[in-house]
This record gives C-alpha cells, sequence and structure tokens, in this order.
C-alpha cells in the first residue's frame, strides 16, 4: 500500500464522488475505458459496462446491492488477447479473485487492465434485488449504502444480502492495483484509494489527490467484519456438510436440479469453452439409457446429475472463489454455493492453496512435486477420519 | 452382513501394475474375485471423473495403481496422479464415501505376490465397510 | 639535452666533452679545411612563454675550439611551402599544424593532421599512434557520432592487480641483467656493435625472473611451437544452429573432489593423489615424463616411492557421498599396483586397501590373480584416516594409513610414501541443466535416465536423444565404446528409416472444444503440446506423443484424450464390466 489518497464527499453524495473518481481516471491519458456496473436505462438492471466517454458515468453505481453476474468473465474476454489500450475496472474483491484465477488459466492477462477494488458491501439475490431496487434504483442504492455504512445492517425491507455474500471473510480487495476504501471511513467526508501495485501508484499520482493516511478505525472495522462474516460461514459450512454428509441427503439436495447448467454457465472459473457434459461423451445413445434402467431397474431423466455436480467439484473447487453466482443462477433455487464452499474449503487447504491469493501460486492440479502426499498411497489406515 | 461380495474396479497402469496382475495369475497366485481391472496406460491418464462414476454407479471400491516413484513409464504421471487421487479423497468422504474406498497404490511389474495381497487386503477391508451406499438408494 | 641517458653516458665514456651554453659562432678555416669552431658563451636569460629561458649571448665570451671536422646536428621543422594553398589551415607559432589535441582535428573539419607536422619532431612510434587516433576520429566524424564525446582521453585504469597471479611470498629480488658493451677505448677504434647483448645462459636467467603474474601475455609463441596448430588465441564461445535428427548425449562424468573428506589428507599431504592425477603422473606425457615420483614439500617431484597404498570406494558405496559403486575403481586400482611395481621395481610395497574386488569383465579376474603375484598387499578394509604423525621411528617422514584388516580383524598402521584416492565417478555439476535442455531425466544418482533398464539402455524418455559412457552411469572404456556403438547405431537406424512411426494411441485434443488454459503443456513430460497462438488451442505433436494421458487426465473439458482411451471408451468398458457383473449376480 504504498500510497492512500483521499477523495472529498461533498453533499453526502458517494456516488457522485465516486463517478468523479472514475471521471479522472477515464480523462488520464493511458486508460481508454473503465469497465463497471451502470443502471440500465431499461427496468433498473444494474450490468457491467464498457464506458469509454467520460459523459456516460451517469448512471454507474458500483455500490448497488446488485451482482447479476461475477464480471472476472468480462475482464476475461476484454483482457484474453491483447487490444492494445488499457482498461480500468471497478470490480468487488470476488471478482478479482476469480479473474486471478483465469489468469492462471490463460483465460485472462493483466497487463492491459487496472484492477480496481472496491469494499465490497455484498449483494442481494437478483431476485431480492429487482424487488428492493423497485422504481428508482439510484435512490435504492443510496438506501442500501447508508444502512451498511453506518451499521445499521444489509437487512432492508426485510430482504437481507445473498448467502454468498453473508458468508464471505473477503470484503476487501487484495491483488487489486487500486482499492477503494469505504469500510471505517467518515463516507460523508471523504472515501479513500489507496494504491497496492506500482500500476495502481502510477494512476493514483497522475491525478493528484490529497494524500492521507488510512484510518485506525478502517482495519478494526474490517477485522470486525470479516469476524461477523467468518463465524456465519463456519455455520453455514456446519449446516452443509450436515445437509450432505451421505448419499441420501446428497440425493435430496440436488433433487430439484434439472441438469440445466446454469451454474457452470454463472461460474467465474469454469472457463471450459464446452462443458465436458455437453460434449460427445455425454451424447448418451438411446440404448444406453435403457441399459442403465435395466441394470437398476429404475433411472431418474435426466440422468449424471450428482456425476455432473462432484465433476465440477473435481474440476473447479481448488478454484471457487465462493463468490455464490452458481446459486443465483440455479432456477430451482438449490443452494449450490454451499456445497461448492464446503468442498472447496476442503479442497482448497488440503493443497495449502487459496483461490485467488496470488498470481504465482499454480492451480494445485497443474503442478506436482516428487515428495508430496505420501499418506495417501498404500493400503494403510493412516488418516482414520470417517465420513 | 456376511454373504456380501463388494465390487471392486482397479484401474491399473500397462506397465507395472498391470504386467503384476498378469504376473500373479501366470504364477497361480489366487486373490478374491471381486475386482475387474480396467486397463490404461498410466495411471496419468486416470480422470478423477472415472472414480465418481465408479463410485455413484455402485461400486464400492476403487483402486487406482501404478509405478512406484521413478519407475513410471511416463516419467511422472503416477505424481500427477497422487495429487488427483488426494483431490478425490477430499471431495468424496464428505459425501459419504469412506476414504478407505478409494486407494493408490504402486505395484511394480515383478510385484506379483504384493497385486494379490493388495487386492485380497482392500476386499477384506470393504467387507468390513459394508456395501457402498450408492449400491442401496437411488442415485440422481 | 633530451638524449637518453645510455647515450650520455656511452659518449662520456668515450671521452665525448659536453659544452654546455655554447652556441656557435663561425667555422675557422685554414687552407680550405676546417681548423676550428668559433663559439660563444651563453647564459639563460628570462624564461619565455614555455617556461624555459632562452639563451642569451654574452659579449666578449667568444672563444675557439680547435678541430678538424664539425658534424652539424640540423634541427628539424614543418614543410610549410604548401600552407598559401589552404589559407584556411591555422598553424601555431612552432610552425606546426593547429589541431584538437583529442581528435587530431584541424581547423578544417574535415581535415585531420598528425605525425611531426603536428608534434613537432619525434618518434614513428608516436606517428603511428597519432595516425590510430586520427583514424578513429575520422571515423567517428563520417558517422556524425559526436567526436567531443568518443574523443575524451581514457582515464589511465588503476591497476586493481585483481587480474594477476598471486606472487609468491618472500621472493629474493633479483636486478635486471644489463648487456656487456665494448670497452670504450676498443670501440671507438672499431665499427663493432658496442652492445653485445645477452649471452645465452643470461637471457634464460633473465627468462626465468618472470614471475608470470600475468599468466599469458599473448606473444603467441605457443601457437608457432605447437606442431599440431592446436592453439587459437582467438577462440571465442559461439552458438551454432545444427539441424539433426538424433541426439547422442554423452556428457560425461565429474570426478568426486576428495577434499572435504578431511580423513583422508587430500590437499594437506603432498603424496595424497586422486587417481585422476596418478594417470598423470605416470603419463609417458606428464610432468615427469612417466616417471612415478613423490614430492617434496615445495611440490618438486624428488624420488621414487618406495610403498604406495591404494585406497578403493572413496566417496563410492558411503551413505554419506554416493551410494552406488563407480565400477571402474576396482580395475583401475589393479592397473595401478601393476604400473608400480613395473616401473619403480617389485621390491615396492603396494597395498590396495578394498571392500570388495569386482573384478567382473573379460580378462579381469585374471589380471587380479596376476596383480596378486606381483605381490601386491590386498588388504580388505576401509582406510579410516591419512596421517603424518608417525608413532614409531618407522613411520617418520611417511604417510600413514590407519585402516582395520576386516579379514583377519586387526587394526592395522601401514606407513607409505604415496597416497593414491580411487574417487567416486559422479554425475556432471552441469546434469540438472542438461536434462532440461535435452528433456531427459535423472535418476537418484544424478546419472540421466535411461528409457528403461533393461530393454531401453541406449534411449531416453525422449524420442532421438540416445545415451552414451559415463552421463548415464559409472562406466569403463570398453562399456562405454560399446554403448556409443549402440547409440550411434540406433541414431542410424533412424536416420536411415527417413521416416518415423508415431504410435497410435497417442493424445488427441479437440479444437472445437480446447479453451486454450494450457495446463496440458506443463503436465506434458515430453513436451509434445505446444499451444497455436492463431486458433488459441493446445495442439499435440504427434511425433512426440508418447501417449501417457497427462493431459486427458487433466482436462476438464475432455477436449485433450488419448486415442483408444477416450473418455467414452472408458466409460463403455467401466458399463461392460458393471453389465457382466449383475449377469453374474456382483
Amino acid at each position: 500500500m504504498a500510497m492512500t489518497a483521499r477523495i472529498d464527499v461533498t453533499g453526502q453524495d458517494l456516488l457522485a464522488s465516486l463517478r468523479q473518481f472514475l471521471r479522472a481516471i477515464l480523462e488520464l491519458q493511458d486508460i481508454r475505458a473503465i469497465l463497471v456496473p451502470r443502471h440500465l436505462p431499461m427496468n433498473n438492471a444494474v450490468m457491467p459496462a464498457l464506458v469509454t466517454d467520460p459523459d456516460c458515468l451517469e448512471g454507474v453505481d458500483p455500490l448497488a446491492p446488485a451482482f447479476p453476474m461475477n464480471a472476472a468473465k468480462i475482464v476475461s474476454r476484454l483482457t484474453g488477447k491483447p487490444m492494445g489500450a488499457q482498461v480500468a475496472a471497478i470490480l468487488r474483491p470476488c471478482e478479482i479473485r476469480a479473474f486471478i484465477e483465469l489468469v492462471k488459466l490463460k483465460q485472462g492477462r493483466t497487463e492491459e487492465v487496472v484492477l480496481i477494488g472496491i469494499d465490497c458491501l455484498g449483494a442481494y439475490q437478483n431476485k431480492d434485488y429487482l424487488r428492493f431496487a423497485g422504481e428508482d434504483g439510484a435512490h435504492a442504492t443510496v438506501r442500501f449504502y447508508q444502512s451498511v455504512l453506518t451499521g445499521r445492517g444489509t437487512r432492508i425491507d426485510g430482504v437481507d444480502l445473498a448467502p454468498a455474500c453473508r458468508a464471505c471473510e473477503y470484503p476487501v480487495a487484495s491483488n487489486a492495483d487500486i482499492t477503494i476504501g469505504l469500510f471505517g471511513i467518515e463516507f460523508d467526508d471523504h472515501l479513500i484509494v489507496q494504491s497496492q501495485s506500482v500500476r495502481g501508484e502510477a494512476v493514483l499520482k497522475q491525478l493528484n489527490l490529497e494524500q492521507t493516511v488510512e484510518p485506525t478505525a478502517r482495519r478494526e472495522t474490517i477485522a470486525a467484519l470479516v469476524a461477523q462474516r467468518t463465524a456465519q460461514r463456519d455455520e453455514m459450512l456446519a449446516q452443509t456438510r450436515a445437509g450432505t454428509e451421505n448419499l441420501a441427503k446428497m440425493t435430496t439436495y440436488f433433487a430439484r436440479c434439472v441438469n440445466c447448467y446454469n451454474c457452470r454457465v454463472a461460474c467465474p472459473v469454469c472457463y471450459c469453452k464446452e462443458c465436458v457434459f455437453v460434449t460427445d461423451v455425454f451424447n448418451h445413445d438411446p440404448y444406453q439409457y435403457l441399459r442403465w434402467a435395466t441394470r437398476k431397474g429404475v433411472i431418474k431423466m435426466p440422468t449424471d446429475t450428482l456425476f455432473y455436480h462432484m465433476t465440477r467439484l473435481a474440476h473447479m473447487s481448488t478454484a471457487c472463489v465462493g463468490c455464490g453466482q452458481c446459486s443465483n443462477a440455479c432456477p430451482n433455487d438449490i443452494p449450490v454455493m454451499e456445497v461448492f464452499r464446503s468442498v472447496a474449503q476442503a479442497t482448497q487447504k488440503a493443497f495449502d492453496y487459496e483461490a485467488g491469493r496470488h498470481i504465482d501460486e499454480d492451480p494445485p492440479l497443474a503442478v506436482f512435486r516428487e515428495d508430496e502426499f505420501a499418506e495417501v498411497v498404500g493400503m494403510s489406515l493412516q488418516t482414520g477420519r470417517q465420513a | 452382513m456376511e454373504d456380501f461380495e463388494p465390487t471392486l474396479i482397479a484401474f491399473v497402469c500397462n506397465w507395472c501394475t498391470y504386467t503384476a496382475a498378469d504376473l500373479a495369475g501366470t504364477s497361480r497366485l489366487t486373490y478374491p474375485q471381486n475386482v475387474r481391472l480396467i486397463r490404461v496406460m498410466c495411471t496419468g491418464m486416470v480422470d478423477p471423473q472415472y472414480v465418481i462414476k465408479a463410485f455413484l454407479e455402485g461400486v464400492d471400491g476403487v483402486l487406482v495403481s501404478g509405478c512406484h516413484p521413478g519407475d513410471c513409464h511416463y516419467i511422472n504421471g503416477n505424481f500427477k496422479a497422487r495429487r488427483r487421487i488426494k483431490l478425490l479423497k477430499e471431495i468424496l468422504p464428505r459425501f459419504g464415501f469412506q476414504e478407505e474406498r478409494l486407494r493408490l497404490t504402486w505395484i511394480g511389474a515383478s510385484d506379483g505376490i504384493q497385486f494379490a495381497e493388495t487386492i485380497r487386503a482392500m476386499v477384506a477391508q470393504i467387507k468390513t465397510l459394508g456395501p457402498s451406499q450408492a449400491r442401496l438408494k437411488m442415485v440422481i | 639535452m633530451p638524449a637518453a641517458t645510455e647515450e650520455i653516458q656511452g659518449a662520456q665514456e668515450e671521452a665525448v666533452a659536453l659544452r654546455f651554453l655554447t652556441a656557435p659562432v663561425r667555422i675557422l678555416s685554414e687552407n680550405g679545411k676546417v681548423s676550428g669552431l668559433e663559439c660563444i658563451r651563453t647564459a639563460l636569460g628570462d624564461a619565455d612563454a614555455s617556461g624555459r629561458g632562452r639563451p642569451v649571448a654574452l659579449e666578449g665570451s667568444e672563444f675557439v675550439i680547435p678541430c678538424d671536422a664539425v658534424i652539424v646536428a640540423v634541427g628539424q621543422r614543418t614543410d610549410q611551402s604548401w600552407a598559401d594553398q589552404v589559407p584556411e589551415l591555422q598553424w601555431t607559432r612552432q610552425g606546426t599544424i593547429e589541431v584538437d589535441p583529442n581528435t587530431l582535428q584541424t581547423s578544417l573539419p574535415h581535415v585531420f593532421a598528425g605525425g611531426d607536422a603536428v608534434s613537432g619532431p619525434a618518434s614513428v612510434i608516436e606517428a603511428v599512434a597519432a595516425g590510430h587516433k586520427a583514424v578513429a576520429a575520422i571515423d567517428g566524424y563520417l558517422r556524425q557520432a559526436d567526436l567531443g564525446v568518443q574523443a575524451a582521453p581514457t582515464p589511465a585504469q588503476k591497476l586493481s592487480g585483481e587480474n594477476w597471479r598471486p606472487l609468491p611470498a618472500g621472493l629474493p629480488a633479483e636486478v635486471r641483467a644489463s648487456s656487456r658493451r665494448l670497452d670504450p677505448k676498443a670501440r671507438v677504434a672499431s665499427w663493432a656493435e658496442v652492445d653485445c647483448g645477452l649471452t645465452e645462459a643470461e637471457a634464460l636467467h633473465e627468462a626465468q625472473r618472470c614471475l608470470n603474474c600475468g599468466i599469458c601475455s599473448e606473444c603467441m609463441e605457443c601457437v608457432r611451437a605447437c606442431e599440431a596448430q592446436a592453439i587459437d588465441h582467438y577462440m571465442g564461445a559461439q552458438e551454432l544452429e545444427v539441424k539433426v535428427g538424433s541426439i547422442i548425449v554423452a556428457t560425461g562424468y565429474d570426478l568426486l573432489d576428495p577434499t572435504p573428506m578431511k580423513p583422508y589428507g587430500y590437499g594437506l599431504y603432498p603424496n595424497v593423489y586422486t587417481s585422476l592425477e596418478f594417470e598423470r603422473l605416470s603419463n609417458a606425457t606428464g610432468p615427469t615424463g612417466g616417471q612415478i615420483l613423490i614430492r617434496n614439500e615445495e611440490g618438486r617431484h624428488t624420488r621414487e616411492p618406495q610403498s604406495v597404498a591404494i585406497l578403493h570406494c572413496v566417496g563410492s558405496r558411503d551413505v554419506n557421498y554416493h551410494e552406488y559403486c563407480s565400477r571402474v575403481c576396482c580395475m583401475y586400482a589393479l592397473k595401478y599396483a601393476h604400473l608400480i611395481k613395473e616401473k619403480v621395481g617389485p621390491e615396492t610395497r603396494v597395498y590396495d586397501f578394498y571392500i570388495d574386488q569386482r573384478c567382473y569383465g573379460k580378462g579381469y579376474e585374471e589380471f587380479y590373480r596376476r596383480c596378486q603375484e606381483e605381490g601386491t598387499h590386498f588388504i580388505r578394509g576401509r582406510v579410516a584416516a591419512i596421517t603424518d604423525q608417525a608413532a614409531t621411528a618407522d613411520e617418520a617422514g611417511k604417510l600413514i594409513a590407519i585402516a582395520e584388516d576386516t579379514l583377519l580383524g586387526q587394526r592395522l598402521r601401514v606407513p607409505v610414501d604415496m597416497v593414491i584416492l580411487c574417487v567416486a565417478m559422479e554425475a556432471r555439476k552441469d546434469a540438472v541443466e542438461v536434462a532440461r535442455i535435452f528433456g531427459i531425466s535423472q535418476g537418484a544418482d544424478g546419472f540421466f535416465l535411461e528409457e528403461h533398464p533393461k530393454l531401453g539402455p541406449l534411449s531416453t524418455a525422449t524420442d532421438g536423444v540416445f545415451l552414451a559412457g559415463a552421463c548415464q552411469s559409472p562406466k569403463g572404456i570398453p562399456h562405454t565404446v560399446a554403448q556409443a556403438s549402440g547409440a550411434a547405431a540406433k541414431a542410424l537406424s533412424l536416420a536411415t528409416r527417413g521416416t518415423v512411426a508415431v504410435p497410435s494411441a497417442i493424445a488427441w485434443i479437440d479444437p472445437d472444444v480446447c479453451a486454450g488454459c494450457r495446463t496440458c503443456i506443463g503436465l506434458c513430460p515430453y513436451t509434445a503440446v505446444e499451444f497455436d497462438e492463431r486458433r488459441g488451442v493446445s495442439v499435440v505433436n504427434a511425433a512426440l506423443c508418447k501417449g501417457c494421458g497427462s493431459c486427458a487426465g487433466f482436462c476438464p473439458s475432455g477436449a485433450a484424450q488419448v486415442r483408444h482411451f477416450q473418455k467414452k471408451q472408458i466409460m463403455a468398458e467401466f458399463d461392460g464390466i458393471m453389465d457382466a457383473g449383475q449377469a453374474v449376480g456382483m
């Protein structure tokens, strides 16, 4: 954190100040565009938007409790191949962590993007947000951040944050070039921006902002928030584990799954162009179904539901950032995120890995060492861990 | 469940464990007939999917067995397999498939006796664990 | 008088009188012959612009030097006869061409000047130097470089002494030899060469004064002396690109350095040798012309040894160093024993300390028997230490090998004049780097790993790369030759066929499914997967792929699959097993 600067908030309008900051960045010579959540003219939907015209920053709203998709996928699209220009992206911490994973999988590059991580106030599930936002999305955002930042909580009008956000222990971005700080700040007076990288510092220096120091209250506020979230996470994971501890419970858990694969489409780290479950491998011949049914007497159609979810766990749980988009995307409201986070916690710990922690850490299954995991080899009952 | 005869699937590498199994046969060694071998060129080509599929289809145990470290015909496929088995051993037990049902062993081409012993030990152990839940419950 | 000291001295020896502050006035003559030179005394006047006093004639001090001949030492000045044609050229007051002292550029930018015309009368060497300087400046001028920058004189380098060989302490200072000169009396009367030079003995002695501190002065005499024309001072590192179809790696081995094995006293006692050093010592082209001689404290070879100890397995078969057997030591140790007996004499006592005598080759056991018959003492037991601390009068001035004879169960102290350590052969220090370059692997011992210990002892994991010699494992000359011949034949069989058969069970990556994450590239042990930047997908090089499926085991989308072991096929195989199992009631 080489540099901390302040942005004054006038008229208690946090969004206006943020837009001012973004305008200053957009007017820099070398930043051609900003990717940022923006209210669409229709239906108050908030979606990532790529803005090049500073005058189009009106309607930009990185504080809205809307999280229709994990924008890491968008940043991946923008950076997968050289663009020939620098863009800035305003992202939630989970989006940055997902993007770090995508970069490791060569689905994006950091060379042409300035990652700006904003303190994440959380978001509602898609349906809840639409209800909450009502007719005036901008006003809804003001109500939301006022409530969150003054400590009145995230539950408004009987609506609370998505389960993923309630259990998220990463409210503040790491691995960003620049962070925008809201927690533990006199937010009706100013907010702070900090550089976390050389590139971030270079951008901030060009803006000629007034330098300041990080208020001590900020660290404490974040620590308290993380502690509270961690407790909620552990409670959620314990419940989920109990609810999925055997096949019968798993079957109940996923009983409503219709194999739409929306969770895989929404997942930011499911990077395959085509999921193996839609390739030829699973394009079974009709007689095959009959054969399976004959063997078992009855099979549920469509088949391979648990096979799909467990395979996906094997494929991406080590890269899971817990953003909750899988749950958000499920048409039948299956709490997919909970299962994935409960397994991800174990698989990431097993490889001493943390998704999105560091860009130089190799994905666990992309590397190996000769001297490791001796305990998984052989016939002895070494770990004694029972299901 | 005394009359329970478990079904085991063994993914064995062409160069070491498959040869060992062959040797066990030509040496007239006996071992339980509960195991079915799927020959692969290297344990490094065993996709974790195969193991998951086997368990969901009601197999009671899965053995993945390849060459000893340093003996891998493909230099280091067995080490890659070891990471994948490690991963599966973190996932499967969370859903009630006991860790002991999945085994990774190194059995060299000349270890016919060890192959027979491994199968014996694994079958005996799975008999004490009882049938896999996927045999008894409908899997979706 | 700006003459060389030795010239002045020589003149004085020959009774030439030197007259300073004297100026000639005129030459006197009688009968048309010179009779004398009239001179006038001068005194140094006030200093002029150059700081030198101008001589001023002293009125009335004229005098005559009677003489028969006058030799006029005429001064020189620049030929300015053409100066009018180049009016722009500026001249100094001394009548030389005015130049920039650094670039030798004249007042005409495209004209440079050097030599006597600039410096005034000077030596040929200085003129040549000026020529070099001017050429460099002209080159810069034509390239339109900044002459000011390039001409800045390089500051005199301070000698750091870093590149010098350290000089032995306490060397007595020796005076430079000077050549003998003819007696002045004799030389004024003859035309003989005054400087007689050094005699051969003096020259040799003078040459030996050289401390050789600069190691090589590039005199190139060695190039002339080498009949085989094996020396090239200008040879430097070159990078060559050679297109080949196969490669035989024969990078050899390193010898274990026994210096850290303190008990053996290598590096401490002058007569503890490694096997290779002894090999050199006994070689006819070696430092002693093949005589086996021990060294004194100064390291000079003095006399033949009366007794020699040969120690097997130094660093081999030793868990602290290398667990493997270096294989060649037993036989060369026997050879040394035989050589010593033959060259120094059969009465020389040779002690051969071994763990096991491994004489497994053709004729080897017979040679062992012969050495036994020659009287070499074979002692089964590892030597614990070599010391020069004598315990008895017999041991005085000797090296004592302390060991246990494990056959007799006795502790031994064996005084000897010379000790030979049969040090282990080990993998070369750069083996990791070489292995990486060729895509081959190393065994636990560091040597390159063959494809299969029995069925592929010449091949490696990379097709077309073969192994020969001690880079694969310690081995002697016959085995190296055999392996190298085999490797050459393997390489030739590839070359003559001209085509390579690719196995069918190899991987293929579906370009429609591949997302280009490139994880398979990192996992492939054969560097058989490449990335196609244009299409953004990974591609299997069929000539390199061996079908291990490291890529397929990872690829989450199933884009990478191994032919004959496709996901669909394996799952079908599994389904077949389950159906069949059910049919028999499993």
